[in-house]
Parts: C-alpha cells; sequence; structure tokens
C-alpha cells in the first residue's frame, strides 16, 4: 500500500476531477462507454442496492480519471483488460463503503449508549465519523488480541499489568503487542 | 536545531537508519505508556529525544499518531473501535462455518479451538468504561446502572435476585423503585437488588447510591432512602445499615461507623468535581481518574486549599481552571506527564 493509495482513499466522496491531459480522452470515454453498465450490475449483483451501486460505479471512474491513463505511452493494463482494472477500483470502493457503514453503525450505538452530558455537538458528529473510519482503516490488519490491546492502552488508558489481565497473557506479551500495534500505525497512519 | 542540546554537538550528526530508529521510537513510547515506567526512564527518554535529530523527526510521527487516535473522545472511540471488530469477528465465524460445511470433521475441530482460545474468549467484563469515559445501562427490571470512570460491571438477574457484580471502578445505582414516575402503582420485584463488591454486598432498599471499588476496601454512599452493607468476612450478624446522605467504607473485615456523606457524592454523573475546601494533592488525584497519563503536583503546593466545580469530561479545562484560579502553573512533558507548581 503505498501513500497515494492512502491519499485517495482518505479524500472525500465526490473528489475535483484532477487535471488530466485531453488526448487521454477518448480512451477514458470508451472505457465509459463500453463498461458502465457492466460495472454498474456487476456492483449492483454484489451489494444488493441499486442506489448505492450507482454512486460506486460512478466513484469508480472518477477515480480512474484522476489516475489518468498516460498519454502517449503504450496501452495500459486498464486499456487490456479493462474489467479486470474497473473491478479492482471497484472492489476496493466497495471494501471503503461497508467500512464507513459498519463504523457508522458501532459510531451511533456508542452515541446512544452516552450519558447527555457526554453528548458531541451536531456539528461535531459528522467530523468524529470521518476520523473514525481514518482510525478504523489504519487498525485493519491488526490481529484482535493485538488490537484489543492496543485500544485498552490509547483508549482506556489500562497499564500493561491490567492488561495483561484482562486478555489473560503475561505483561511482556502485552508490550509486544503493543510494539507490533504502534509500529503498524505509525506506518499506515494517514 | 537551535534548541540548546544537553552537550555540545560541533556539527550535524550522521543520518541514522529509518527504519532502526522508528523501532526506537515505538519501544520508547511503548515504555511510556505501560503505566510502570519510572522518573528515570522518562529522563533517559528525554535524552534520547534530545540526542539526534532523527529521533526528533520519529516522535514528531509518533506525536502525530496520539493526535490522530485522539481526534475523537476515547468514550466515543473505544466502543465504536470495538464494536466494528466484533462485527468482523463474527463475519469471520461466519464464514468459519460455511468452510465448515465442506470440510468434515476436522473442519468443525479447528474452528472449536479459534472459538475457545482465539478472539472469541470473552476478554471482558459485559459492561466497562475506559478513563474519562462513562456509562448509562438500563437494566432488565427497569433500574439504573451509571459506570464512573474506569469502570468495569456485570449484571446477573436470576429468578431469586438481581446482582450487579463491581470488578473495579464506581458505578452509581438508581433501582427502579426510585425511577418509577408517581402515578404509576409499585408492584416491586420482589427479588433483592444486590451489589457484590470484592469485600462485601451492598443491599439496595428502594434507592440510590454510588459504590466505589477501592483496592482493599469498598466506599458506599447514599444518596436516597437507604441501603443494607454486609462485609464478607465480618462476624457481625447483622448488616449495617446506611441512610440517605452517610456514606460508609468497609473491608473484608469490618465495617466501619457510617460518616455523613461528602457534597461530591454521586456528582460524578452530572460530569462535575464539586470540591468544597480540600488540598491540591486530593483534587489532583480525584481528576487523574479522568484522565490517562501521570498528573501530579510540586510538593511546595501540595496542600494548597481548592474550592470549586471543575469539568469531568475536559479534564484540561479543569486544569486551565485550576491554573487561572489558583497561583498555580502547569508544566508538561507530555499530555501524559503533567505537574503544577506555583506561579
Amino acid at each position: 500500500m503505498n501513500e497515494n493509495y492512502y491519499y485517495l482513499k482518505f479524500t472525500p466522496r465526490v473528489p475535483t476531477v484532477p487535471p488530466f491531459t485531453l488526448r487521454d480522452d477518448r480512451a477514458i470515454t470508451t472505457l465509459y462507454s463500453d463498461h458502465h453498465s457492466w460495472l454498474h450490475d456487476w456492483l449492483r449483483r454484489k451489494m444488493g442496492n441499486a442506489g448505492d451501486a450507482a454512486d460506486l460505479a460512478h466513484d469508480t471512474f472518477v477515480r480512474v480519471l484522476a489516475r489518468g491513463i498516460p498519454a502517449g505511452q503504450a496501452p495500459q493494463p486498464a486499456v487490456r483488460t479493462p474489467r479486470a482494472y474497473l473491478g479492482t477500483i471497484a472492489r476496493g470502493l466497495m471494501a471503503d463503503f461497508f467500512r464507513r457503514k459498519e463504523v457508522e453503525r458501532a459510531y451511533l450505538d456508542a452515541l446512544a449508549a452516552l450519558p447527555d452530558v457526554h453528548q458531541p455537538s451536531p456539528e461535531t458528529r459528522a467530523i468524529l465519523l470521518e476520523a473514525l473510519v481514518a482510525i478504523d482503516t489504519m487498525l485493519d490488519g491488526l490481529k484482535p488480541q493485538v488490537r484489543q490491546a492496543f485500544l485498552l492502552s490509547q483508549l482506556d488508558g489500562l497499564t500493561y499489568d491490567q492488561i495483561a489481565a484482562e486478555l489473560r497473557v503475561t505483561k511482556r506479551t502485552v508490550g509486544n503487542y503493543m510494539c507490533k500495534a504502534i509500529e503498524h500505525c505509525l506506518l499506515l497512519a494517514p | 536545531m537551535n534548541a540548546p542540546l544537553p552537550y555540545p554537538q560541533l556539527q550535524e550528526p550522521a543520518p541514522r537508519d529509518a527504519a532502526t530508529v522508528r523501532k526506537e521510537a515505538v519501544a520508547w513510547y511503548a515504555r511510556l505508556c505501560s503505566g510502570s515506567a519510572t522518573d528515570a526512564e522518562c529522563e533517559r527518554w528525554r535524552h534520547w529525544h534530545d540526542q539526534h535529530p532523527d529521533h526528533q523527526q520519529a516522535w514528531l510521527r509518533i506525536e502525530a499518531l496520539r493526535a490522530v487516535l485522539h481526534q475523537v473522545p476515547a468514550n466515543i472511540a473505544a466502543p465504536t473501535l470495538r464494536m466494528t471488530a466484533a462485527a468482523r469477528s463474527r463475519r469471520h465465524a461466519l464464514r468459519g462455518m460455511a468452510l465448515l460445511a465442506s470440510t468434515g470433521t476436522l473442519g468443525y475441530v479447528a474452528w472449536r479451538g479459534t472459538g475457545e482460545q482465539g478472539f472469541a474468549r470473552p476478554l471482558l467484563a459485559q459492561y466497562r468504561t475506559g478513563i474519562g469515559q462513562q456509562r448509562e445501562v438500563p437494566l432488565a427490571d427497569g433500574s439504573l446502572l451509571v459506570l464512573n470512570t474506569g469502570s468495569a460491571a456485570e449484571v446477573r438477574f436470576t429468578g431469586t435476585e438481581r446482582l450487579v457484580r463491581l470488578w473495579a471502578g464506581e458505578i452509581l445505582i438508581e433501582t427502579a423503585h426510585m425511577r418509577r414516575p408517581q402515578d404509576v402503582p409499585d408492584t416491586a420485584d420482589p427479588r433483592p437488588f444486590i451489589v457484590q463488591t470484592a469485600q462485601g454486598s451492598v443491599t439496595a432498599l428502594g434507592t440510590r447510591f454510588t459504590v466505589r471499588q477501592f483496592d482493599d476496601h469498598t466506599e458506599v454512599a447514599v444518596l436516597d432512602h437507604a441501603v443494607a452493607l454486609r462485609s464478607d468476612g465480618a462476624s457481625q450478624a447483622h448488616p449495617v445499615l446506611l441512610r440517605a446522605g452517610q456514606q460508609a467504607r468497609f473491608s473484608a473485615t469490618a465495617i466501619a461507623p457510617p460518616q455523613p456523606a461528602t457534597d461530591n457524592a454521586g456528582q460524578w454523573r452530572s460530569g462535575s468535581l464539586l470540591v468544597n475546601d480540600r488540598s491540591l494533592a486530593e483534587v489532583l488525584a480525584e481528576l487523574s481518574r479522568y484522565r490517562h497519563g501521570r498528573l501530579g503536583c510540586d510538593a511546595s503546593v501540595a496542600r494548597l486549599r481548592i474550592s470549586g466545580v471543575f469539568p469531568l469530561a475536559d479534564t484540561d479545562r479543569a486544569l486551565a481552571l485550576l491554573t487561572r484560579t489558583f497561583p498555580l502553573r502547569q508544566r508538561s512533558v507530555t499530555r501524559y506527564w503533567v505537574t503544577l507548581g506555583a506561579r
């Protein structure tokens, strides 16, 4: 996963279209007219929701535009196997989409359990959700025990002794978990 | 590099290997978060930090990570991120089930294995809060359980009793009897409502009260009506009755005589710390329950008398209030290491 991938991942849903050379225009138009309806169908079958599928099909092409097809070069993989290329991008977007849904659901549940004095103001709610999606993405790929140890330490403020008792492992193991998690996050932090 | 260094450096030091420095920064941060880091270690960390510009660069990444994590209040982030993890592991389990259908007995054994040893093992007490968090849990009988910062509790209702086991921290209980509106007929739940701690039990008598678990004793304060205290090891045959406006502590062997409850009893529920003529050291000890890291003060100001109301949901603001209203100054190594001294 390179830097660029994360940059794209954390940009808002309707990004401004970055400049790309007009010479590529035709290639992209062709890509769109040949494969848009296929992509939309494919996404609808996967997601079971026509509206979401239409949005994601649209986002997929915006993503292709953002990457551009370099001018004057030999045909890119995109052009040789367009559906595989579109499918790969769409799959990534779909994973982000479901993650966002999942985080949002958990977030609303968490808010419901909070006493009134701790409720965030309506205007900060949306900002918090964005931040939570970013953190959840950053923690992705950690083993459940490691993630748990990291959350208990960094969010709940437990000492390693307390975490060790909680997870039924040694304090030394907690230390190892923490190093693993911190390094993982340093590498993936947005 | 304009900042004064602990020892003279005549030339730019040679750059160090980025991966090695990152590992060192990770190890230092992991050590400082352990909860058992000593002052000497903090000093050694500072030395490491000042030693090389690459170390400072690496530490900035750590600070940035902390900033990302603290964008969201912990009392929202912790439950949310735990729920998403749980949802994912449920999906994994389901995927495992599907696989099971195709792999027969061996697959079943392997699946059972992960179920008991792996992530599916109950890792946490049923209800818990982290540092600075509070949580309300409505119970099946209409009672309300409120967990204060850094608490863990379990609820077990059976045919004969309503039991809340307090494992750590502090809770407030409002029994169904208290919460019922005046015009609704009283059909009291016949099962006794009991809070069990490490040292004994508290039986509610239609009431609102707080129970706090300390290392070696339990403290109970009654806000309405009354409770009955029983110490596990005490020989007294009759429980001690504690009435509204009283508090008492008990150990595993004895129950101390009831005292008038402090003004602050149960105030945390409304998100504030009410302080009436207490020493700074006491106030900081109370505030640090709601805050990550170490919070202390110089001996010269430890006995300063403090009165006021301080917000618990935002301890940074509470500290700012303290330094504004009293002759105090805040010194911090990191956000995790705050000391108050004389101004």
